[in-house]
C-alpha cells in the first residue's frame, strides 16, 4: 500500500482549511441543533436520544427535549455520541521550533510562532482534540510562556482562549551543566525577580551599564570601524527592554498570574519543584518525565494534579540487581492517590502514544475507569489550564466544542466522525480527503 | 516500613492528645499511649563514652527516649521488644565529607550559589553505604573549583524526606590543594538575554594556577564582598556568597603545610568581615606538625582527615627523599591530635566515596596511631556530627538523639565483625539476609503421591528443601506465604528421556564421559520446557553403552545424578549381536565383582588386622617377660657360675695375673647366651613386616604393565591372594610369633567402567532400548535373567504384547513420546496397558522444548482411559523410583527437595492449567509473569 498522505503540497492545504471555514460560516450566524445522539456531558449522567442546541458558538441548552427552533439547522446524529473536545495539556508541536537555544527566555510567547495551519492542528481536529496548550519544549531553563489555543482557525489571534497561560520551568539540567548549577541558576533568576524594582535599576547604572556596554559595542557591523561612534548608544537601552521584559514576566510568574508549567525529568526533580513552589509560592503545573513515578506519593500528598509522560509503560532494568521490572505510571500513580491527566508523544516511533485515545485506554487497562479517563481528556486538563469555565464538558454557557463518535468513546472500532469548535464543524471523515487517500489510494489516479 | 510509619503517625497523634496527660507523671515517665520501641543488646556505644553492657534503648517515633544498662531503665509493659541479644550496637557512622550523588563540577571557578543539595537524589538508592552501617553524610558540591559551592548534611536512607536532610546549607567550601590549580575547563559564559545586541562575553580565564595568586584571587573576592559590592548579572554571586558565610561554616579542603597556613590566614581575614563567629573545617589535611603547638586554636577547628588508604589495594607511593622527614599516615595526625587535646574535633573519612562500604577497616586503621576503640569510634560518630553542627540529632546514642545505629556481630573494629543492621530514625533500612526466608505455598487440594491427600493445606518451604506439608503447618516468624486459591499442589514431574542440558544433541559419549559440569545454564530451552511442570529430567544420549544423567530444569540446572543409569540398546541383528551384549555385560560383571572380592577381602582385612595388632601386642608383651625372666635366670646362673669359679680360683690361690687368663678361655663358655638373645629381640618384628609388604607391592605394579581387563585383573588378583603364603616361609623363625595378615590388592580403576559397579550392585538400572517383541524377549533373558540387573524398557513399541513377561520379570517402562497408537484397527494406551499388567513405568518425551508437552500427552492418556492417579504417579513417584531418585524428588514430603506444581485444578482435567513451578525453593515459571 502506498501511502501518499506526506506528498500533498501545502497551499492545497491551505485550500481545504479555507474551504471549510467558508462553508461553516454561514452554519455559525444560524443555529446549530444535534440530534438523537447518546451525549456524554462528562459533568452529569449520560442523556440517550438528547439534543444540544448551539448559538453563537456556544452551548444553549442540552436535555432529552429540547425544542429545536426551525431557523436551526439540525445535524441528525442519531445512534451517535457526543463528547466534549478533548484538550491536549501540553505540547511542543503547533509551532516552528519547541525550544529556544538560549536557556533563559521568560520574556519569550509561543503565540508568535503558532502556525495555524501546522499539521498537529489538522490531526488534532480529526482526532477530536479542539483545545491545545501550546508550551515551550523541555529543553530550556526558563523556557518562554506558553498559550492556550483552539485547534482551529486561519490567524493565532482568533484561536488563542488564553494568551499568557504560564511560563515553561524545566528541572532537566540543560546541555553541559550539572543539576546544582542547572537549579542554582535557576534560583538565582527568580531571587533576582523577587527582589524589589528599585534595588536593581539603582545599581545597574552605576556599577553594570559601563563594562557591559563595551563589549556590546564591538561586534556591532552597523557601527563601523569607530567604536565611538553614537550608534552604539541604543544597545544598553535594547537589552533593557529585554531586561525589563524578562522582568515583567517572572514578576508575573511570582504573583501567581501566570502557573508555573515546570518540567520534571525524575523524581529528585519533583522534591525540587515543590521546594521551589514553595519558596517562591508559585502556582505549578508539574509536567512529569517517565521517570518520576518514585515521587508519585509527593504529588499525592499535595493533592497536586499532574501531567503524566506520554510514555506511560515501560519496562526498567534495576542499576544494582540487573532485574527488569514493569514500570506502569497510570497504575503507580493512581495507587499513590494522586490524581493526573495524560499528553501525547510530539515525536517518536511508537505510533500510540500520539493519540489520547491510546493513553486514556491504556489506563483504563490498567485499573482506571473509563468515565475517570474520560473525565481526564477533558474536564481534569481544562480544570488543571484554568480555563474550565469555558471548555471541557458539555454545559450550558460552555463552548461549543464538541466531537461527534461513530460509537462508544475508548473502542476500538470508534472513529470520529465530525469534530465542532465554537459552534463551526471543522472536521468531517466524510471530507477528509487524506483519511480517504489512505485507505483508498486507487482512487486517487482516477 | 509502611508498618513503622503507620505507627510513629499514630504515636504522633497520641503525642498531642497526651501532652497534658504527661505532665503528671513527671519528664521522664514515658506515656502510656506512645508505642515504645525497646531494644535489648549485649553492647551499646553511645559513641561518646565507654560502652554498656546488658544495655536497653528505648525508641518514640524515631528519637531515642532512654539508653542504660538494663537494671536502670524501666521498660514499659506495651514496649514492642527488640531482642538483639548479644549483638553489639554502635551509633550510626557520620562522614564528614563525600561526593555521594554528586556528577561534576560546575565549569565556573567561584560559584559559591551552586548547592550540593540541589544534586542529591532523596529517591536514589545509596544501600551500599546504609549496608556498611553509614547512616548520615555530608555532601561536596564538587572536587576540583576554588570555590565549588555549598555542602549538605542528609541521611541515606528513609522514605520521610523532611527526616533526611539535616542541613540543606553546611558549608561554603573552598578547595586550595592541587585539584583546583589545574582546572579541566575554561568557562565560557551563558549567551545573554538577547543575542543579537548582547553579544557573547569574552571566554574566561581561570583564576591562575598557584597557590598565591588563588589566594590573592579570594582575599580580592572577600574584599569586594565586604564593601557590600552586588553584582547580580556577573560571573560572581556575592549575594549567596554573603548568604553562605553568614551561615557560619567554611570548609577548606588543604593537604601541605603552605596550603593549611594560607587557609588559616584566609580564614582569619573572612572572620573580620563578618559578626558572628565562623567556624573552620580544614579536610585532608596532612602536613600537621607545624601547627599542634597551639592547642587553643586546634580544638576551634574541625579536621577531617583522609584515611588514604584504599582497603585491599596495593599502590607504588612515591620514593620519600633521603633528607625528607618520614611522611605521616593518617592515623599518626589523629594521635598527635589527641594528644594536642584536640581529639573532640578529629573524624576521618575514606579516600574515596566507593571505599565507604570500608568505614569500619578504615577506621579500625585509626588504633595503629595509638588511639584508643573509643576514641576511633568518636571520629566515626560524635566527632563529625559536632563539625557538620548536627550533633544535637545525630552521632551519639544518647536521649534525644535520632535512633540511628548499627547492630554489628561483635567489637567495632575487631577482624570479621559485620554488620547485621542498620536502623535509621527507628527504622531498619538494612538487614544482612543471613538465611533464605521460609515460603509457605497454599492451595485448597495437596497431592503428595505417597498415598495421601491434604486439602485446603501448605506447603512449608525452608531453602531448597521441604520443611512440611499439611493442614496445620507451624508457620516461622518471617516467613512470606503464597496462597493459590482453588488450586492444586502436585509434585514436579520427572521426564525420563529428554534432550535438555546441553543446548542441542551430544554425540559420542563413552561410559567414562562425565556431562554433569557441562550443564548450559540460563538456558531459554530449559525455562520454556518446564514451564509445563517437568522439574527433574533425564539426559539420555544416543551411544550403547552411554550414560544418563538426570538434573533439575532450574535457571542454573542442578546435577541429581550422574549416571544415573546406563543405557543400552539391543542391536538390530539380534542373532549375533545379543553375544557381543552379552560379552559386554560379562567383563563388566567381572570387573565389578573384582571390586565387590577387594571390598569383602578388605572388610576381612580390616578385622584380621585388628585382631593381629592385638596378637602382636601380647605375644610381645609375653616375648618381653620371657627375655626378662630368661636373662634374670642367666644372670643368676652367671653370678653362681663366676661364685664357682671365685672358689675354684681362691681354691688354686692364684694372683690377679691368673684373672686375665680366664678372659680367653671364657669366651668358650660365653657363645652361649649370645645366640639365645638374637632370635628374641629380630624374629617378632621384621620377619613378617617383609613378607606384608612386598607382596602388597608387587601386585599393584603387575596390573598397571598388563592390559586393563576387567578379566585378566580378576585372574591376577587371584593368583597374587596366594602369594604372601608362598613368601611367609622366608621369614619362618618362630612359630608362635602371630602373622600379620595381608592386604588385599586394589583392582585398577578404568574410568570407563565404573559405571558398571553401580550397575551390577543394582544401584542403578539399565536403560535397554529395545522396540518389537523378539528384542524386547531377548533383553528381558539377558539383562534380568542372567545378569539380574534392575532394568527399565524404552522405546519398546511392542511392549504391551509381552506386558505379563514384564510384569513376571519385574521390568519397568518408560513410555512415551507416544502413548497412544492405533494398531491394526484398535487404540492401544501404552500406559494404560502397563498399570493394567502391574508393570511399573515412567514417561519420556525424547523432545528439547516438548518436555513442556509431556504432562499434555499424558493427559491424552487418562482422556483415554488411563487412570489419573497412575498418570500421577508415573509422572512422579514411580519415576523417582525407577531411577533410585525416590530420596529426594517425586513425592511431596518433609526433606524431599521443593519442587512444586501449582496447577488451577486437579491434574489431567481438561481444564487444568499450570499456574507456577518452583524447583529447589526457587519459583522459575509463574503464568502470566514475564519470562
Amino acid at each position: 500500500m502506498k501511502i501518499q498522505v506526506p506528498l500533498i503540497s501545502r497551499p492545497w492545504k491551505i485550500a481545504v482549511v479555507l474551504l471549510l471555514a467558508g462553508s461553516t460560516t454561514a452554519i455559525a450566524q444560524d443555529r446549530l441543533a444535534l440530534r438523537g445522539a447518546t451525549i456524554i456531558p462528562i459533568v452529569g449522567e449520560r442523556i440517550v436520544g438528547g439534543t444540544i442546541l448551539i448559538s453563537d458558538g456556544r452551548i444553549e441548552a442540552v436535555g432529552k427535549d429540547i425544542e429545536i427552533p426551525v431557523e436551526a439547522k439540525v445535524i441528525d446524529a442519531t445512534g451517535r455520541f457526543i463528547m466534549p473536545g478533548m484538550i491536549n495539556v501540553h505540547s511542543a508541536a503547533g509551532m516552528s521550533q519547541a525550544n529556544e537555544q538560549n536557556a533563559n527566555v521568560p520574556f519569550l510567547s509561543v503565540v508568535d510562532s503558532i502556525d495555524p495551519i501546522a499539521d498537529f492542528f489538522e490531526e488534532s481536529r480529526r482526532n477530536g482534540v479542539t483545545t491545545a496548550a501550546v508550551v515551550p519544549g523541555n529543553s530550556t531553563m526558563i523556557g518562554g510562556r506558553a498559550a492556550i489555543v483552539k485547534t482551529a482557525g486561519s490567524y493565532v489571534n482568533d484561536m488563542l482562549v488564553k494568551r499568557d497561560a504560564g511560563i515553561k520551568i524545566s528541572l532537566a539540567p540543560t546541555t553541559g551543566t550539572s543539576r546544582m548549577s542547572h537549579f542554582a541558576r535557576l534560583r538565582r533568576e527568580l531571587l533576582k525577580a523577587q527582589k524589589p524594582e528599585e534595588e536593581t535599576s539603582i545599581e545597574k547604572p552605576a556599577e553594570e551599564v559601563k563594562p557591559e556596554g563595551e563589549p556590546a559595542e564591538a561586534p556591532k557591523p552597523e557601527g563601523g570601524e569607530t567604536p565611538e561612534t553614537p550608534g552604539a548608544t541604543p544597545a544598553p537601552s535594547a537589552q533593557a527592554e529585554t531586561e525589563k521584559a524578562t522582568r515583567e514576566a517572572l514578576v508575573s510568574l511570582l504573583k501567581g498570574e501566570m502557573p508555573a508549567i515546570i518540567y520534571c525529568e525524575t523524581s529528585m526533580d519533583v522534591s525540587q519543584a515543590l521546594a521551589l513552589v514553595d519558596e517562591f509560592k508559585l502556582k505549578p503545573i508539574l509536567v512529569l518525565g517517565r521517570d518520576c513515578y518514585k515521587a508519585a506519593k509527593l504529588v499525592a500528598d499535595r493533592k497536586l494534579p499532574v501531567v503524566l509522560d506520554s510514555t506511560m509503560v515501560y519496562w526498567r532494568t534495576d542499576p544494582i540487581t540487573r532485574k527488569e521490572e514493569k514500570i506502569v505510571l497510570p497504575k503507580i500513580f493512581s495507587d499513590a492517590g494522586a490524581s493526573y491527566v495524560f499528553q501525547v508523544a510530539d515525536s517518536g516511533t511508537s505510533l500510540g502514544t500520539h493519540y489520547y485515545w491510546y493513553q486514556a485506554t491504556t489506563a483504563v487497562r490498567y485499573g482506571m475507569s473509563a468515565d475517570a479517563a474520560l473525565k481526564a481528556l477533558t474536564f481534569d486538563s481544562a480544570k488543571l489550564l484554568g480555563i474550565d469555565d469555558s471548555v471541557g464538558s458539555i454545559e450550558t454557557g460552555k463552548d461549543a466544542d464538541l466531537v461527534i463518535l461513530s460509537g462508544e468513546p475508548l473502542s476500538v472500532s470508534t472513529w470520529v466522525e465530525t469534530t465542532i469548535v465554537g459552534g463551526k464543524v471543522v472536521y468531517q471523515k466524510s471530507e477528509d480527503a487524506e483519511l480517504r487517500l489512505l485507505f483508498n489510494p486507487e482512487e486517487d489516479t482516477n | 516500613m509502611s508498618n513503622m510509619q503507620c505507627i510513629r503517625l499514630a504515636s504522633r497523634l497520641l503525642i498531642a492528645v497526651s501532652l497534658t496527660a504527661s505532665g503528671l507523671f513527671g519528664s521522664t515517665a514515658v506515656n502510656a499511649d506512645e508505642q515504645v520501641h525497646a531494644f535489648y543488646v549485649g553492647k551499646l556505644w553511645p559513641g561518646n563514652a565507654e560502652p554498656v553492657t546488658d544495655a536497653v534503648m528505648l525508641v518514640v517515633d524515631g528519637k531515642i527516649r532512654a539508653v542504660g544498662a538494663r537494671s536502670t531503665i524501666e521498660v514499659p509493659e506495651s514496649a514492642v521488644r527488640h531482642e538483639l541479644q548479644d549483638a553489639v550496637v554502635v551509633p550510626g557512622f557520620v562522614i564528614a565529607e563525600t561526593s555521594i550523588g554528586i556528577a561534576s563540577d560546575d565549569e565556573r571557578t567561584l560559584t559559591p550559589e551552586v548547592r550540593a543539595i540541589d544534586g542529591f537524589d532523596l529517591f536514589g538508592d545509596y544501600s551500599r553505604y546504609v549496608a556498611a552501617g553509614v547512616t548520615t553524610v555530608q555532601i561536596s558540591p564538587g572536587q576540583a573549583r576554588l570555590m565549588p559551592g555549598q555542602g549538605a548534611v542528609v541521611k541515606l536512607a528513609g522514605d520521610d524526606h523532611s527526616r533526611r536532610i539535616l542541613r540543606p546549607q553546611e558549608s561554603l567550601r573552598l578547595v586550595l590543594s592541587s585539584e583546583s590549580a589545574s582546572a579541566p575547563r575554561i568557562y565560557e559564559p551563558p549567551v545573554g538575554a538577547v543575542s543579537v545586541d548582547n553579544p557573547l562575553d569574552p571566554t574566561q580565564p581561570q583564576i591562575a594556577q598557584s597557590l598565591s595568586a588563588r589566594v590573592a584571587g579570594l582575599r580580592a573576592v572577600f574584599a569586594a564582598a565586604r564593601t557590600g559590592e552586588s553584582d547580580n548579572s556577573g560571573a560572581f554571586d556575592f549575594d549567596a556568597f554573603r548568604q553562605n558565610v553568614s551561615l557560619g561554616r567554611i570548609r577548606i579542603k588543604a593537604r601541605t603545610s603552605a596550603e593549611i597556613r594560607a587557609s588559616l590566614m584566609l580564614f582569619a581575614e573572612l572572620q573580620k568581615s563578618v559578626d558572628t563567629k565562623l567556624q573552620l573545617i580544614l579536610t585532608d589535611s596532612a602536613e600537621l606538625d607545624a601547627f599542634l603547638s597551639d592547642a587553643e586554636r586546634l580544638k576551634s577547628i574541625g579536621f577531617v582527615l583522609n584515611a588514604d588508604v584504599r582497603p585491599g589495594q596495593v599502590l607504588n607511593p612515591a620514593l620519600p627523599d633521603e633528607d625528607e622527614q618520614p611522611k605521616k599516615q593518617a592515623w599518626d595526625n589523629a594521635a598527635s591530635l589527641f594528644e594536642a587535646g584536640a581529639g573532640e574535633s578529629v573524624a576521618v573519612r575514606p579516600a574515596s566515596d566507593s571505599d565507604l562500604n570500608d568505614v569500619l577497616f578504615l577506621a579500625g586503621l585509626f588504633t595503629r596511631g595509638g588511639t584508643s576503640q573509643l576514641n576511633v569510634l568518636k571520629m566515626l560518630t560524635a566527632n563529625p556530627a559536632r563539625i557538620l553542627g548536627v550533633d544535637a540529632t545525630v552521632g551519639t546514642l544518647t536521649a534525644d538523639h535520632d535512633a540511628d545505629f548499627v547492630v554489628l556481630s561483635g567489637d567495632p573494629f575487631a577482624s570479621g565483625t559485620l554488620v547485621e543492621s542498620t536502623w535509621i530514625n527507628g527504622e531498619r533500612v538494612y538487614h544482612r539476609e543471613a538465611a533464605k526466608r521460609a515460603t509457605l505455598v497454599q492451595a485448597d487440594t495437596i497431592y503428595t503421591t505417597n498415598g495421601s491427600t491434604v486439602s485446603d493445606g501448605g506447603v512449608l518451604v525452608a531453602g531448597s528443601k521441604i520443611q512440611a506439608v499439611g493442614s496445620s503447618v507451624s508457620i516461622p516468624e518471617d516467613v512470606s506465604i503464597r496462597r493459590f486459591p482453588g488450586a492444586v499442589i502436585v509434585p514436579g514431574f520427572v521426564d525420563l528421556g529428554t534432550g535438555l542440558g546441553f543446548g542441542g544433541s551430544v554425540s559420542r559419549v563413552s561410559l567414562g564421559t562425565t556431562l554433569g559440569d557441562r550443564l548450559a545454564s540460563d538456558d531459554r530451552t530449559i525455562a520454556f520446557a518446564r514451564q509445563g511442570g517437568v522439574t527433574t529430567a533425564v539426559f539420555a544420549g544416543s551411544d550403547s553403552p552411554s550414560p544418563l544423567l538426570a538434573f533439575k530444569l532450574g535457571d542454573t540446572p542442578r546435577l541429581l545424578k550422574e549416571p544415573v543409569a546406563i543405557r543400552f540398546s539391543m542391536p538390530s541383528n539380534l542373532t549375533s549381536g545379543v553375544s557381543g551384549l552379552q560379552r559386554t555385560l560379562a567383563s563388566a560383571k567381572a570387573y565389578a565383582d573384582a571390586w565387590t572380592k577387594y571390598d569383602a577381602e578388605m572388610v576381612t582385612y580390616q578385622n584380621q588386622l585388628k585382631d593381629y595388632e592385638v596378637a602382636l601386642a601380647k605375644y610381645e608383651a609375653e616375648k618381653k617377660a620371657a627375655a626378662e625372666k630368661k636373662a634374670e635366670e642367666e644372670k643368676k646362673a652367671a653370678e653362681e657360675q663366676k661364685a664357682e669359679e671365685a672358689k675354684k680360683a681362691a681354691g688354686n690361690s692364684s694372683g690377679p695375673k691368673d684373672e686375665s687368663k680366664p678372659v680367653g678361655e671364657v669366651k668358650t663358655p660365653a657363645p652361649t647366651p649370645a645366640p639365645t638373645e638374637k632370635p628374641v629381640e629380630k624374629p617378632p618384628e621384621k620377619p613378617p613386616e617383609t613378607p606384608a609388604e612386598k607382596p602388597a607391592e608387587k601386585p599393584a605394579d603387575k596390573p598397571a604393565d598388563t592390559k586393563t581387563d576387567g578379566s585378566t585383573l580378576a585372574t591376577t588378583g587371584q593368583s597374587e591372594a596366594g602369594k604372601p603364603e608362598a613368601g611367609k616361609p622366608e621369614a619362618e623363625v618362630d612359630p608362635n610369633a602371630p602373622v600379620k595378615p595381608t592386604e588385599p590388592k586394589k583392582p585398577q580403576v578404568v574410568a570407563a567402567s565404573e559405571p558398571y559397579r553401580a550397575l551390577m550392585a543394582g544401584s542403578i538400572p539399565a536403560v535397554v532400548e529395545a522396540r518389537n517383541v523378539n528384542a524386547i524377549t531377548a533383553a528381558v533373558k539377558l539383562f534380568r535373567e542372567e545378569f539380574r540387573l534392575k532394568m527399565i524398557l524404552v522405546g519398546a513399541d511392542d511392549a504391551y504384547r509381552v506386558a505379563d513377561l514384564l510384569a513376571k520379570h519385574e521390568v519397568s517402562v518408560s513410555v512415551g513420546p507416544t502413548l497412544v497408537s492405533r494398531v491394526e484397527n484398535s487404540v492401544v494406551n501404552m500406559p494404560q496397558v502397563m498399570a493394567n499388567h502391574q508393570v511399573a513405568f515412567a514417561f519420556q518425551s525424547n523432545a528439547t522444548t516438548g518436555v513442556q508437552q509431556l504432562p499434555m500427552a499424558v493427559q491424552y492418556a487418562v482422556f483415554r482411559g488411563l487412570g489419573p492417579a497412575d498418570a500421577l504417579n508415573g509422572l512422579t513417584e514411580s519415576a523417582a523410583t525407577l531411577l533410585s531418585l525416590q530420596s529426594s524428588i517425586g513425592s511431596l514430603e518433609p526433606g524431599k527437595d521443593a519442587d512444586l506444581v501449582v496447577m488451577s485444578g486437579p491434574p489431567f482435567e481438561p481444564s487444568s492449567e499450570v499456574l507456577a513451578v518452583m524447583i529447589d525453593g526457587e519459583w522459575v515459571y509463574e503464568r502470566g509473569a514475564k519470562p
